[in-house]
């Protein structure tokens, strides 16, 4: 695999040209994807608004490593990752990208810290694996919950595990599906500024898919979609702000 | 400890039930398999350990001329442990409380002592002091009610001599009792008896020995040349010794051994292939165990792959999990296989009348039974984990219950949808039965697998009753077989016959015993029987060429490699086979009476004759009758040749009606773990109509259509499925053995299926419970975050 610059503080670290997704389920087929363009810079907060069925979910896999798309490209960090081998992508997913799901999916048999833990685990990191977990729970506010299981925690603490195992790596880019949407408002809020304050503090950039216009007033950036399609890729958080 | 090391360890407590049932599965596997072969060793042991601790003989060196016992001195032979002489000679017992006359190898030893080879064990009373006392064989006793102290008539020539019978003895010699005039068992009419050296000598007007026992070293038995070497050199020492000349019989030709070589063999095939039924039917089931919690992890294992972890690492993981209760089922397998091993033996040595041989773990079939079953269980958790670490976390990460695929309805239920549209509660199982059809096929198979273990044993005991009713009522119509000792003609016999009341027809029969030449030095003794052409007592059930001239039994012609059309060879002449039958245990050659009376050039005369009697004579006072009237040598009863047939096989049954209890088990357990299984599978499905307000009625119907679907569709299959299998079992078992078609009764074929679908509705009813139970709370939220 080529290597990925992990030092990018600036300009594009995820290029998408002429992206295209098609699933075939059955005889039918289905365009998740029709031509998408976009660039997003390192450190920034970006936000995938759209209803559902627009493709947000699609886009998110082609970026965060766990779908390629039929054509077009995508690079990370300058890197074309398009082609990538199935060892290859997982290298990236383990290195370079952070995953935070809408259902978390925690494995319930670990506690929080070991549920963290895990993501250095896969990595081969043995170095101070448990000091690391800790800290990154304490860095998203559950230090205190290190040894309690998924099934003692609230869906909002579920949530902040989910982001401490995606933090614990330092990966280049979080890349979040729906990360509210299990959630009530307020923790859901709670959520967001944890992750924006994350963004900013560690300057990792932020891929955030939402159908909630709300949910996208903090963001740097917002990418609009419908039917496959960019169809706004201004800074429209400031509009919707406004 | 490691992260995935804690989760293997807590994911296993978290889903106990299928944990436990894979390490029950596996267990069972191990414990059937190991145990079933366990027995084979377990049974050589004891028959070894017997005949070593009770000195069996070596060889057998006999004389027609009484031999000076002082005279015989081997202690120059180092070759030699021990050896002992006897005076041996066969007549005929009556008890005092049946009028029956048994067969008696009479045997006179020293008093008050144990011979110094071919003991017995003393298993009530005491040795005989003087020449009035005798000791019988204890299972003859027991079988006829015979007290110590009772008194026995021994036939010496035309005089009865009384007995008192001062001891009951176990004596290797006769585990099978093989009748020295028909070569066939006779546990019920040969009466083994030891009497004093100086009585019988006495008795029988014969002033020495005519049996001398000799046993050799352990170390030469291994060596079939090595023995040959020593008997003759020993022969030749005891002809200078004695002045006289010997015939030697070793061990292994001894009828009673060869009896046993043949059970045991059968009893080394039984643990061959009824293992490997064992196994194919605990491979279904590990796989459709293990493949489930695996594919249960779908979720976890979409997880880890998204979170970077390799393929490779994932598929350890699983295999690490699913290889752990592997290892554990084994290691429960051991100590099971011991429980199985020693019931199965237990029964075998008591119906057999051997000691029972200290328990002990032998170690060449746990080797074997634990490489082959851990073996099967990693790879197939390797395999099923390869599968699942496959999917693409995109997809592993998507509910398994949303991302079914359907493009249409499944045929059958398009075909059935003419006659009638069906509810959805009808609907949802029978598309989820065609959605993943290996699936649903796996899940069938299981369930037909489950009932193999019992269909085949049951087979067996059906196809032996057949195949023994077949022969005695289709073929052998006869009730007595009459061997005279010389040619008498036909016509006289069948007139003083006839004139006996009770005896309902008759026919004339001759035989003749032959030795085949098979060329190359080889040769095979065998019996030609002769039948007249249009008998009625004797049929031929012809498997090729025709019923007329020359035919060969089928184990003959197996054995020698005979077809139609070719020509058996004797000294002097030649035959050609014009047909081939199916025998039960015959190994003899047929023709018609007057094609042999020409061939031996015996005019009209014969040597035997075939009668049957009207219902309830009494046998003994017709036997009288007939040895009255004409010069009989042996009165063969056919109601005896059945026992026989059976006690040659008493061993091998005893292990056959263990293996149906527990084939009984194995349907129990297999058919409620595959059903509790694939309805717990679908716990999504449930969780789904119970939010929507489904009724238990509605709920049980859904479980139930499915599941009876399953169950009565792998019954079906499992019809012809036992019927191969059967076939296989009975022909490995019974090759060379006896010539037996493979039957399977309704009723065996109703039992294994009912119990079976008794299993399956409890495991129905257990899942049920389960389902109506559910938390819908907690199953929708473990559902949304997984």
């Amino acid at each position: 695999m080529e290597k990925l610059e992990t030092n990018i503080t600036s300009g594009p670290i995820i290029e998408l040209d002429n992206v295209k997704r098609v699933f075939h389920v059955g005889e039918v087929e289905v365009e998740a994807l029709r031509g998408v363009n976009a660039e997003i810079n390192a450190g920034e907060y970006v936000v995938l608004l759209g209803p559902s069925g627009s493709g947000k979910t699609t886009l998110l896999n082609q970026i965060g490593g766990i779908d390629q798309p039929t054509e077009g490209t995508v690079k990370i960090s300058h890197v074309d990752i398009t082609h990538f081998d199935e060892e290859e992508m997982t290298k990236l997913r383990r290195k370079t990208i952070g995953w935070i799901f809408q259902f978390h999916n925690l494995i319930p048999s670990l506690s929080s810290m070991e549920n963290v833990q895990l993501a250095l685990e896969l990595m081969e990191d043995k170095e101070n694996q448990v000091e690391r977990s800790i800290q990154a729970l304490e860095d998203v506010g559950l230090g205190e919950y290190v040894d309690r299981f998924p099934a003692q925690l609230s869906g909002g603490q579920q949530q902040r595990v989910a982001i401490a195992r995606a933090l614990v790596k330092q990966p280049t880019i979080i890349v979040a599906d729906e990360p509210t949407g299990n959630l009530d408002k307020e923790t859901g809020n709670v959520i967001v500024d944890l992750m924006l304050d994350l963004c900013h503090s560690k300057g990792i950039t932020f891929v955030v898919v939402t159908h909630d216009p709300s949910m996208a007033k903090v963001a740097d950036r917002v990418l609009s979609m419908e039917d496959g399609k960019i169809v706004d890729s201004n800074v429209l958080s400031k509009t919707i702000k406004e | 400890m490691r992260i995935l090391t804690k989760k293997i360890l807590r994911d296993i407590w978290y889903q106990k039930g299928r944990s436990l049932s894979i390490i029950v599965i596996i267990a069972l596997a191990m414990g059937l398999y190991a145990g079933v072969l366990s027995s084979y060793y377990s049974a050589t042991d004891a028959f070894n350990t017997t005949e070593t601790q009770l000195n069996l003989h070596s060889v057998r060196y006999q004389s027609n001329t009484p031999i000076n016992a002082s005279k015989i001195d081997l202690s120059h032979n180092s070759a030699v442990t021990a050896v002992d002489s006897r005076l041996a000679v066969v007549t005929s017992v009556q008890i005092n409380h049946d009028n029956q006359s048994y067969t008696s190898p009479y045997y006179g030893i020293r008093d008050g002592e144990h011979p110094k080879v071919s003991d017995f064990l003393l298993q009530r009373g005491r040795l005989i002091q003087n020449s009035s006392e005798v000791l019988l064989e204890d299972k003859f006793m027991d079988s006829h009610n015979i007290q110590l102290g009772s008194t026995i008539h021994i036939d010496v020539g035309s005089i009865k001599i009384n007995k008192t019978v001062v001891g009951a003895v176990f004596s290797p010699e006769f585990i099978y009792k093989v009748n020295p005039k028909t070569g066939l068992p006779d546990l019920e009419g040969v009466c083994p008896v030891w009497g004093m050296l100086k009585a019988v000598q006495s008795e029988f007007h014969f002033p020495g020995v005519n049996e001398i026992l000799v046993r050799f070293t352990d170390n030469i038995h291994k060596n079939q040349k090595v023995i040959d070497k020593y008997i003759s050199q020993v022969k030749t020492t005891l002809e200078n010794e004695v002045n006289t000349t010997l015939a030697s019989t070793e061990l292994t030709q001894e009828a009673d051994q060869q009896m046993k070589e043949g059970d045991v063999g059968a009893l080394d095939d039984f643990a061959r292939v009824f293992g490997t039924v064992v196994l194919l039917i605990a491979l279904f089931a590990i796989y459709d165990n293990i493949s489930k919690l695996i594919a249960n992890q779908r979720n976890y294992i979409g997880t880890m792959r998204a979170l970077g972890g390799s393929k490779w690492k994932v598929t350890r993981h699983y295999s690490y999990m699913a290889g752990l209760l592997s290892v554990v089922g084994v290691l429960i397998g051991v100590p099971l296989s011991w429980l199985i091993e020693y019931g199965l033996i237990a029964e075998y040595t008591d119906i057999v009348g051997i000691p029972l041989p200290s328990s002990k773990l032998y170690l060449i079939p746990m080797v074997q039974a634990t490489s082959l079953v851990l073996g099967m269980a990693f790879l197939i958790s390797v395999l099923s984990s390869i599968r699942v670490a496959s999917i693409t976390p995109r997809e592993a990460m998507s509910s398994s219950f949303i991302t079914q695929v359907f493009h249409s309805k499944p045929i059958v239920e398009r075909i059935l949808g003419k006659i009638s549209s069906f509810e959805p509660t009808t609907a949802i199982p029978i598309r989820n039965i065609f959605r993943n059809k290996k699936k649903s096929l796996l899940t069938i198979l299981t369930f037909s697998m489950s009932i193999l273990l019992m269909t085949s044993a049951l087979a067996f005991i059906d196809s032996f009753n057949y195949a023994i009713d077949q022969n005695f009522n289709d073929r052998q119509k006869f009730d007595m077989q009459i061997y005279y000792t010389q040619p008498i003609p036909a016509s006289e016999a069948m007139d003083k016959l006839q004139a006996i009341s009770g005896i309902n027809q008759t026919e004339p029969f001759m035989s003749q015993t032959v030795s085949l030449d098979l060329g190359v030095n080889s040769s095979k003794t065998t019996s030609i029987y002769a039948y007249p052409a249009d008998s009625k007592l004797r049929h031929y059930d012809i498997k090729e060429g025709k019923n007329e001239g020359v035919v060969v039994s089928g184990l003959l012609a197996d054995e020698i490699n005979i077809k139609v059309g070719e020509s058996v060879h004797f000294s002097n002449t030649s035959l050609k086979v014009d047909g081939i039958a199916n025998e039960l245990i015959s190994e003899s050659i047929f023709m018609p009476l007057d094609q042999m009376q020409t061939m031996t050039g015996s005019g009209n005369n014969i040597t035997g004759s075939v009668i049957t009697l009207n219902e309830g004579v009494d046998q003994n006072k017709i036997q009288e009758s007939i040895k009255s009237v004409l010069p009989v040598a042996v009165i063969v009863v056919s109601s005896t040749v059945k026992e026989s047939i059976q006690t040659l096989i008493q061993g091998l049954f005893a292990m056959i009606a263990v293996m149906v209890l527990i084939g009984l088990l194995t349907v129990a357990l297999f058919s409620f773990n595959t059903v509790v299984l694939e309805i717990l599978s679908r716990e999504n499905e449930f969780v789904n109509l119970k939010s929507l307000g489904s009724s238990k009625r509605k709920m049980l119907k859904v479980i139930l259509i499915q599941s009876l679907i399953v169950s009565i569709t792998g019954s079906i299959i499992a019809i012809p499925l036992s019927y191969f299998v059967a076939n296989q079992v009975i022909q490995a078992l019974m090759a060379g053995l006896m010539e037996m078609k493979t039957v399977i009764a309704p009723i065996s074929f109703a039992f294994s299926i009912g119990a079976a679908l008794i299993a399956s509705f409890t495991g129905i009813l257990a899942a049920y419970r389960h389902v109506i139970n559910i938390d819908l709370v907690a199953a929708m939220r473990n559902r949304i975050s997984n």
